[in-house]
């Protein structure tokens, strides 16, 4: 059964559509990441469930109930803001306790929180007090304290540099299993998602564009915007030349590329993901292209190349043993299975193709 | 913590303040009489001697004494507090020009010797008004005061045209006739000599040789005696209060003024205020005011001192103008000399 | 969360008539507040300005062009545009440079020469006008002094009972205005334009007229826009400096209705007209002065402060601009510090015949409980009354003010602005007129109130909530709502979460304007004398008697009295400032 559960959520700011027909089902103590751009409106989302919006159209249900008109100090949800939103003529101790005034005797109690998150010691520092990964400890913790059904967390790692960030989102997931709350968690940063998630939610302009496994969304984009969103990929434009019961020829600029079998006819346009650690220099695989190297960027645990070919720019996860040199020309390819054709991509005329970045 | 500290200074001083300003209200126990008068009754004249003396003769009774203003102005107030129906008054002592206007509002009470006996004793040409309203308690005259040591003989103003030279610019202080019952006879009195279509003209010429027009007697008097200008409009009797001001009778003439007092329709007290009326017209205190308002008592068996005889000035041609003139016009007048002072035009 | 433990169903449901309920109480609190002030405003000032526009019972425009076609009456009205223009521009000329000093010179003293510019904010004008008339009165310190030093026999000032003599009190009063908001301009402005026209080839004097004069001019506007509708509406000032023979429209109200001059005043219909031409003209200048404030300010993002130099430095001490920077900072702060501290002598000083002595006897006398004819009160009373009116009012002023920022602040709908500009009406209105409206409005049943202390205090909280609300709506709008928001979703009702987090947070800038008003009332003057039921003084009103009577001393003591409170009001305030900004 579906512990939370959004049907066809509308919710306009005067003339601007913040959330269009958003419909999400999360199971009891599932962790959903729910990512987009800025301004999508997954804040907003998250400001309904809280209840500190009211949405114009659509309902929202907990357990199987309605909880609509329930005014937000009467849902139980924990909302842990971006910028934390801690209260600053506080103390740790007291900011952590304040939620517990309204549900006495429930809950794990102040201590075991903060032990919980790593804070003992530090209850009576204020909130200026403290780091910015001390604060994010210290929102995590309130937000548990009163023992809410779900747990929302807006942006909670965006404030703070990029090792803390890795280390915190591993915390607040194993967290998160310990006390196997039902979660929703929203981020901009894909990699996060991916990371932390059970599932994952790709919001486009105030909508649902993708629900699925890290996996699914990853391999399996619904649609060309999660492809393009969720990691890097070659996103081409191709036409389907033939089709045999197992596959598809694609033609790619004046490349031929055998592509896995899926719905598209003959003789239309699609839209093809090839991801780039699916690429391999040499002719090891089943489709072979010729290119020359333009580019090259070291991010010192891995390696992007950049290849031209007469049609199109590819990206390349090369292997670190390699060391292609610009200006070479190599031979490179993949096997029909790692090409993706888009679902419903399939149309008449052709696109304007670009590679993605 | 500073926050929490100042809310209790704030509110400890707020009841204290609440309690303390009203404790004072239930001071009193018995009646009370309250008398709007003029300032210069209370810091120069006789109201701590008539409180003292009347609440000893009437046990429970308290006398309270309201001068927050010139003569004017505290009639103004009356009329202000009477029409909404709420005075705490029930006396009044104010100038005898001001009677016109009293009337028209029905301010007082009339009254006759029955109600106040020392009123007998009250000569008849002092008896200005036929109701009595408003009865005599003293009199003089307005005339200009000079101060001895700023000022030779000769170098005097005689007349009122004197008065106008340029020798004399910002040299005297006047009283503001809207406020001031002393400003109000001397506006009176430029009638009198300009009459009403010239009045306006001489006090044209008059203002550059005016130092300022202060609101009551009592403000321009103390200016006067702390050397700001050699001249102010005054009485003529002020040598027996100090030989160095000397009366100043242009064109010989003083202009007749007489103060009396009257009893508030709305008076809670009426008995107490003919006993307070009478008391002020008896001898004892009658015979105080040459010393206090240095002014001639109105009661006829009061004695004056002798030095007061002979330093109070009686202008050998004392001129007033006939009430009903000054109940008709008055305004009229004033509202023009209000406008020219302000305006200059 | 504790997995042990199946969560239990979500909270009894539905309550969407709970949660309209709620909001209901905020709008209904807001509501309430409105009535209030409609009441105690609108409706008194709607009434006193229909008096205006008709005869006998109909519309009329014959009292408004009575009055504007009546030479004395332009007189009036023209007299009272006139000086209002020339105060601002003295306190332009006073002010300009002191700013432009605070801006690029160090000194000792700086700091609280910039912390004194609050002074027309909380400094009774009472006490000012005293101050004047005591430091350049014809007998006063400085014309004693000038005429010790030259052998004069006549004081050589002649600036009481003038023109000049207000335009300088006026200046005094409110060149700091100028100062604080100029000098925040342009402390603020970004020194990079300026070196760029350097770059460019622009000369020190093209630089300040191209670039700084432009930049901060709207500041300066906005600024001279309100020291000219403060110095409009200026009421003691102009009656005690001035005496008898200058009228604006505020005093001409005032000496209307309490000498009852004309018997057509007696209905107070030009009364009435002049009032609403006041009005009108004192709101077009608010209404100005709020749109200059909003609109024209440069929202420059400093990215470098502004570089200061030591005034005073060894290698620049014989440099002869740094003379006269100091002397006109000496200069300043006598023209600032010299009335306050002539009272402050005054109020220890007694005159005798023999010259004169040290004497504690104003203080006993303030202190004293004795009934004193000439206030009409106790010295002592009228003490604790501007004590007790001053903090109901700010508090009734705290009141609506919360509730209306609140409304300003957190209304997502459009009356906000309506909302806004209804609460500006009443801080363009001047506490004569509002007295004059009271005077007319609740003198009859069923609303008699005139004559008792409540209308005192009613008055009162009317002139200073304004300032109230206009203290706590940026306050309020600058604080974080998802504060509030954490608290509702850990369980804290709206109201708790008001009074737990946002209030307590809000605390500092809250007390600061209690004690803001608080100092205002403490001020207050126009209205009070015009509305003061018999037997009821406030410190303004005892100053004022005993001042129009020509004695010192005990007002001295008085205005002490005052400017102390203010001053500990002032210093209350800057502290509260600071706790705001550093204390999280």
């Amino acid at each position: 059964m579906n512990y939370l559960e959004l049907r066809e959520i509308v919710k306009r700011f005067g003339a601007v559509l913040a959330l269009d027909r958003v419909s999400l089902e999360i199971a009891k103590g599932e962790l959903v990441a729910l990512v987009g751009p800025s301004g999508c409106g997954k804040t907003t989302l998250l400001r309904l469930i809280a209840g500190l919006e009211t949405p114009d159209a659509g309902d929202i249900l907990l357990a199987g109930q309605s909880v609509l008109g329930v005014p937000p100090e009467q849902r139980r949800v924990g909302l842990v803001f971006q910028n934390y939103a801690l209260f600053p003529h506080m103390t740790v101790w007291q900011n952590v306790a304040y939620g517990l005034k309204f549900r006495r005797g429930e809950g794990l109690g102040v201590s075991a929180l903060l032990e919980l998150v790593g804070l003992t010691g530090l209850e009576d520092r204020k909130p200026a007090e403290l780091s910015a990964g001390q604060q994010q400890r210290v929102a995590l913790a309130r937000a548990l304290a009163p023992n809410p059904h779900i747990l929302l967390l807006d942006e909670p790692l965006s404030a703070l540099d990029a090792q803390l960030r890795q280390r915190l989102r591993t915390e607040i997931k194993r967290i998160q299993r310990t006390l196997k709350i039902t979660t929703i968690y929203v981020t901009h940063d894909q990699e996060e998602a991916l990371a932390i998630a059970d599932r994952v939610a790709v919001m486009q302009t105030a909508r649902l564009e993708h629900v699925g496994t890290p996996w699914e969304v990853y391999q399996h984009p619904k649609t060309e915007f999660v492809a393009r969103f969720i990691g890097r990929g070659n996103l081409v434009t191709a036409r389907v030349v033939s089709e045999d019961p197992q596959r598809l020829l694609l033609k790619i600029g004046n490349a031929s590329v055998w592509a896995k079998r899926t719905t598209p006819l003959a003789h239309t346009t699609v839209r093809a993901l090839i991801r780039p650690e699916r690429i391999r220099f040499g002719s090891s695989t089943e489709n072979k292209l010729c290119g020359r190297i333009v580019g090259r960027e070291f991010t010192g645990d891995r390696l992007w190349v950049h290849l031209q070919t007469e049609s199109h720019l590819w990206v390349v996860q090369a292997d670190l043993s390699h060391n292609p040199q610009e200006g070479t020309e190599v031979e490179f390819g993949f096997n029909s299975e790692d090409v993706y054709v888009l679902p419903d991509s399939a149309t008449a005329e052709p696109a304007l193709d670009q590679p993605t970045s | 913590m500073l926050r929490r500290a100042t809310l209790w200074v704030l509110l400890i001083g707020w009841v204290l303040a609440l309690s303390g300003s009203f404790s004072f209200a239930q001071a009193g126990e018995g009646s009370k009489l309250v008398v709007y008068v003029y300032q210069s009754f209370v810091d120069y004249g006789p109201a701590k001697f008539v409180k003292t003396e009347f609440e000893k003769r009437f046990s429970g009774v308290e006398v309270e004494f309201v001068a927050t203003g010139p003569s004017r102005a505290m009639l103004a107030r009356l009329v202000t507090e009477f029409q909404a129906g709420r005075t705490p008054a029930d006396l009044f002592l104010g100038e005898i020009n001001d009677v016109p206007k009293a009337k028209k509002f029905g301010l007082f009470v009339p009254l006759s010797a029955a109600d106040v006996p020392n009123l007998r004793d009250v000569p008849q040409e002092l008896l200005f008004d036929p109701e009595k309203t408003l009865i005599p308690y003293e009199h003089g005259y307005i005339t200009l005061v000079y101060d001895s040591e700023k000022l030779k003989p000769e170098e005097l103003p005689k007349t009122f045209a004197d008065l106008l030279k340029p020798q004399y610019q910002k040299k005297l202080i006047v009283q503001d006739a809207r406020t001031s019952s002393v400003g109000y006879a001397f506006l009176l009195w430029t009638v009198y000599n300009y009459g009403s279509l010239g009045y306006l003209d001489y006090w044209r010429q008059l203002l550059p040789n005016i130092l300022t027009i202060q609101p009551g007697w009592s403000a321009a008097y103390r200016l006067f005696r702390q050397g700001e200008a050699p001249m102010v409009v005054s009485f003529s009797t002020d040598a027996y209060f100090n030989a160095r001001y000397k009366p100043l009778l242009l064109n010989g003439q003083g202009y007749r003024t007489i103060y009396g007092a009257g009893i508030v329709r709305t008076t809670d007290n009426p008995r107490l205020s003919r006993e307070f009326l009478n008391f002020l017209l008896s001898p004892e205190v009658q015979e105080k005011l040459p010393d206090t308002e240095v002014m001639f008592p109105a009661n006829s068996k009061a004695r004056v001192p002798e030095k007061f005889a002979q330093l109070a000035v009686v202008p050998p041609n004392p001129v007033m103008l006939p009430l009903e003139m000054v109940a008709e016009q008055g305004d009229r007048w004033l509202e023009e000399w209000a406008k020219l002072i302000v305006t200059g035009r | 969360m504790n997995s042990a433990t199946p969560h239990p169903p979500p909270v009894p449901l539905p309550s969407r008539e709970r949660v309209a309920a709620g909001r209901g109480r905020v709008w209904g609190l807001v509501a309430i507040a409105l009535l209030f002030l409609i009441l105690f405003f609108y409706w008194p000032v709607a009434r006193l300005l229909a008096e205006g526009l008709t005869h006998n019972g109909k519309f009329s425009l014959d009292f408004i062009v009575q009055i504007l076609t009546d030479a004395y009456f332009q007189h009036v009205i023209g007299f009272t545009f006139y000086q209002a223009l020339w105060s601002t521009l003295a306190s332009i000329a006073l002010g300009l440079p002191l700013a432009y000093i605070l801006t690029h010179y160090d000194f000792p003293g700086k700091r609280w020469l910039r912390a004194f510019t609050i002074v027309p904010f909380v400094l009774p004008s009472i006490t000012v006008a005293l101050g004047f008339a005591l430091l350049v009165g014809r007998r006063g310190y400085l014309n004693q002094l000038l005429m010790g030093l030259l052998g004069l026999n006549e004081p050589p000032l002649a600036l009481m009972y003038s023109l000049e003599g207000i335009i300088l009190a006026h200046a005094f009063y409110n060149a700091p205005i100028i100062v604080r908001t100029v000098h925040a301009a342009w402390e603020k402005l970004d020194p990079r334009y300026e070196e760029s026209a350097r770059v460019l080839g622009a000369g020190r004097l093209a630089v300040f007229k191209d670039i700084t004069l432009p930049m901060i001019f709207p500041s300066l506007l906005s600024g001279a826009a309100l020291v000219f509708i403060f110095c409009f509406l200026s009421f003691p000032i102009v009656l005690t400096i001035g005496g008898g023979r200058f009228s604006t429209i505020e005093v001409e109200i005032y000496t209307r209705v309490i000498t009852l001059l004309d018997p057509q005043l007696l209905n107070y219909k030009l009364g009435a007209a002049l009032a609403l031409l006041g009005l009108v003209i004192s709101l077009g200048m608010t209404y100005l002065y709020l749109r200059l404030q909003g609109s024209l300010t440069y929202s420059t993002e400093l990215l470098r402060p502004r570089p200061t130099e030591p005034l005073f430095a060894k290698e620049s001490l014989w440099r002869p601009s740094r003379w006269l920077i100091g002397g006109y900072l000496f200069l300043c702060a006598l023209i600032f510090l010299g009335p306050m501290l002539a009272v402050l002598f005054d109020s220890f000083w007694e005159e005798t015949a023999t010259g004169g002595g040290w004497t504690l006897r104003w203080y006993s006398y303030i202190f004293a409980p004795d009934y004193d004819a000439l206030l009409g009160d106790a010295p002592l009373r009228a003490v604790l009354n501007s004590l007790w009116v001053g903090l109901t009012a700010a508090l009734l002023a705290l009141v609506l003010g919360l509730i209306f920022a609140y409304g300003i602040a957190r209304a997502r709908w459009r009356g906000r602005r309506a909302l806004d500009t209804l609460l500006m009406a009443p801080l363009a209105t001047s506490s004569v007129i509002l007295a004059f409206a009271f005077l007319r409005a609740f003198s009859t049943p069923p609303l008699m109130l005139v004559g008792s202390t409540l209308v005192v205090v009613l008055v009162h909280a009317m002139i200073v909530f304004p300032f109230v609300v206009r203290v706590l709506v940026p306050l309020m709008e600058g604080f974080d709502q998802r504060l509030s928001e954490a608290a509702r979703t850990l369980g804290a009702s709206a109201f708790r979460a008001l009074r737990e987090i946002e209030l307590p947070l809000l605390a500092p800038g809250v007390l600061a304007g209690v004690v803001f008003a608080f100092a205002l009332s403490l001020g207050e003057m126009s209205a009070t004398l015009m509305l003061a039921p018999p037997g009821f003084a406030t410190m303004p009103i005892s100053v004022y008697r005993l001042v129009s009577q020509q004695t010192w001393g005990a007002p001295s003591a008085m205005s002490v009295l005052m400017i102390f409170s203010s001053f500990l009001a002032f210093w209350l305030l800057e502290r509260a400032g600071e706790r705001t900004l550093k204390g999280f």
